[in-house]
């Protein structure tokens, strides 16, 4: 993978570098030698997006805003948080805990058994390029309207485990609306698009993707929500560049051409997932 | 089970047409080039649409997006959503006879023309079925198919809608048709948030401005009173997967490119909204009307 094309080799970094995606960051530019370990608290490098900051949508005004403290959603996200804490050790709690990692590799895996073909950045290099550089877009735009709002996480409000170690750093960010939810719904629909016949098992798996972040503790629900609006918009917008849908169009061919020669998942794990995709995440 | 859900289907889809779901062919000059027709929607899981004179959208009933499996479950009884729909409902009733009630009276019709002028502020300049008849064709297919993609999943969750429960005014005339065909998810959020999401791939520096107005045409339905603001989140959702599955469409995508092509020349030449009573529409529909 290392010694490929450059296309590859992009694909690696991709993959190494692309540890931390939600961060109101400035996007560095070309990344340097990378870190291969995943370290949820490193810093995050970040591929260059297609959007420039005058293309970017303004996401603060597309989506409606944050609860008020004590209104009805409000009152709503702090019983979702409160409820879900019971999930601490089960199975939908380790795949939000999986959910919350956002290397390519762990994301695309997470998406593979929605798609019906193992895909690694190796095996969908240009996919696992495109992906990056949609989460740089996303994340921005994201960030951009977490700063808008300033809405706090949930767990620093009420007291209850999160499904991932690295408190101190969330508590720096922000909670709406949800960078993950955002991304994952994003990759969901550009995933959908190139798979179309594969669009439901991939949007409820981008669906239960976003979920993951209130079942984690990470999110309040309303910002799971408002992130698929998000995630939406900054889609559609890049659907108006050219270089995207250009990549689109390669990103089509090499999925059509991996699902027709990939090995499936493992269908008992796939099973297990689905189960837990189609489960109602919290019913309140 | 998956009979009964037939039944159900069959008897919405007799009232869909009268519940303002169809999507208007534009008067005048019509699309010059209707897409390639595509293989009627076939029955699947025996619970398919019975809509025997469906016209073909994009999609069929077997590639539209299940929205009932993609969405989260309407709220249940009993929790604090379905709660907090029910307060939304009854606060919001107090708008009627506001300018923001005469906007969402103006949000129900759903023809190309109506559309387009509802948009014109946030696109900038006038569009008409007779100026973009490619777009009003990729259009009006394309709402073929949020119409299936909705009913399918409506019938599924069988919600009610909120003035059935709750007693209060509504923007638009009490019908048997509006009453049979449930709440969740609206047909409406899914298809102006389907809207704003194309025309902002044609229009991608205006997507902020449009995905606003978007974002404000389901929630005309909530100050309405027609669908409870759940339903308004879950057609957002089901809006945004219809459109992934619409660009996974070869079909779409070239018609998506023409249509491009045609906004871009008429851009040029289109006339301008007026710019004061734009500012004045743009403040009436950019806040949320209702706290969600």
């Amino acid at each position: 993978m290392r010694t490929g094309s450059r296309i590859i080799t992009g694909a690696a970094l991709a993959a190494a570098l692309f540890v931390a995606g939600v961060q109101a960051q400035p996007v560095p530019a070309p990344a340097p030698a990378a870190p291969v370990a995943v370290d949820p608290a490193a810093p995050p490098i970040r591929l260059r997006g297609y959007f420039t900051p005058q293309t970017a949508p303004d996401i603060s005004r597309i989506i409606a805003p944050a609860p008020v403290e004590g209104d009805a959603r409000d009152q709503r996200d702090r019983a979702i948080f409160l409820a879900t804490r019971a999930l601490e050790g089960t199975d939908r709690w380790r795949m939000a805990a999986s959910d919350d990692l956002l290397p390519m590799t762990n994301m695309l895996a997470n998406f593979s058994c929605a798609v019906g073909a193992e895909i690694t950045p190796a095996k969908a290099p240009i996919l696992a390029m495109l992906l990056a550089r949609v989460g740089t877009d996303s994340g921005l735009a994201n960030a951009n309207a977490k700063n808008v709002f300033r809405r706090q996480r949930p767990f620093l409000r009420d007291a209850g485990n999160i499904c991932v170690a690295h408190r101190d750093r969330l508590a720096l960010s922000l909670d709406y609306p949800s960078g993950h939810a955002s991304y994952g719904w994003a990759i969901g629909l550009v995933l959908a698009e190139l798979a179309p016949d594969r669009s439901v098992p991939i949007l409820a798996r981008a669906r239960a993707f976003a979920e993951s972040r209130a079942i984690c503790g990470m999110h309040n629900a309303s910002s799971v929500e408002a992130g698929r609006e998000a995630g939406a918009a900054v889609i559609a917008a890049l659907h108006g560049n050219d270089e995207f849908r250009a990549d689109m169009d390669r990103a089509r061919a090499e999925l059509a051409a991996l699902r027709a020669a990939a090995t499936a998942p493992d269908a008992a794990a796939c099973a297990a997932e689905t189960a837990l995709v189609n489960a109602p995440a919290y019913p309140l | 089970m998956r009979s009964i859900v037939a039944i159900a289907v069959s008897a919405l889809a007799a009232t869909a047409v009268a519940a303002g779901l169809t999507f208007a062919q534009p008067a005048g000059p019509g699309p010059q080039t209707p897409p390639a027709p595509q293989t009627p929607p076939a029955p699947a899981n025996g619970a398919a649409m019975t809509t025997a004179a469906r016209t073909p959208g994009y999609l069929t009933a077997a590639t539209a997006p299940d929205a009932a499996l993609i969405l989260p479950p309407a709220p249940l009884e009993g929790t604090e959503r379905y709660a907090q729909d029910r307060a939304i409902f009854r606060a919001t009733r107090i708008l009627e006879g506001t300018p923001r009630w005469a906007l969402a009276q103006s949000d129900n019709a759903q023809d190309a023309r109506s559309m387009y002028r509802g948009f014109a502020c946030a696109i900038g300049f006038e569009v008409t079925p007779e100026t973009a008849p490619r777009l009003t064709t990729l259009l009006t297919t394309a709402y073929r198919d949020a119409a299936l993609t909705t009913i399918n999943a409506k019938t599924i969750f069988l919600r009610k809608r909120p003035f059935l429960q709750d007693a209060g005014n509504i923007c638009i005339p009490r019908t048997d048709t509006l009453a049979a065909n449930p709440d969740y998810p609206s047909g409406h959020a899914t298809w102006g948030w389907a809207f704003g999401l194309i025309l902002s791939e044609i229009l991608p520096d205006r997507a902020t401005a449009i995905l606003t107005r978007a974002r404000s045409t389901g929630e005309s339905r909530v100050v309405c009173g027609v669908h409870n603001a759940s339903a308004i989140e879950a057609g957002r959702t089901n809006g945004a997967g219809l459109v992934a599955a619409l660009r996974g469409n070869p079909q779409f995508r070239a018609d998506l490119e023409a249509a491009r092509a045609e906004i871009t020349r008429l851009r040029a030449t289109a006339p301008v909204p007026d710019a004061e009573a734009c500012r004045a529409q743009i403040a009436l529909y950019s806040p949320t009307p209702y706290p969600y």
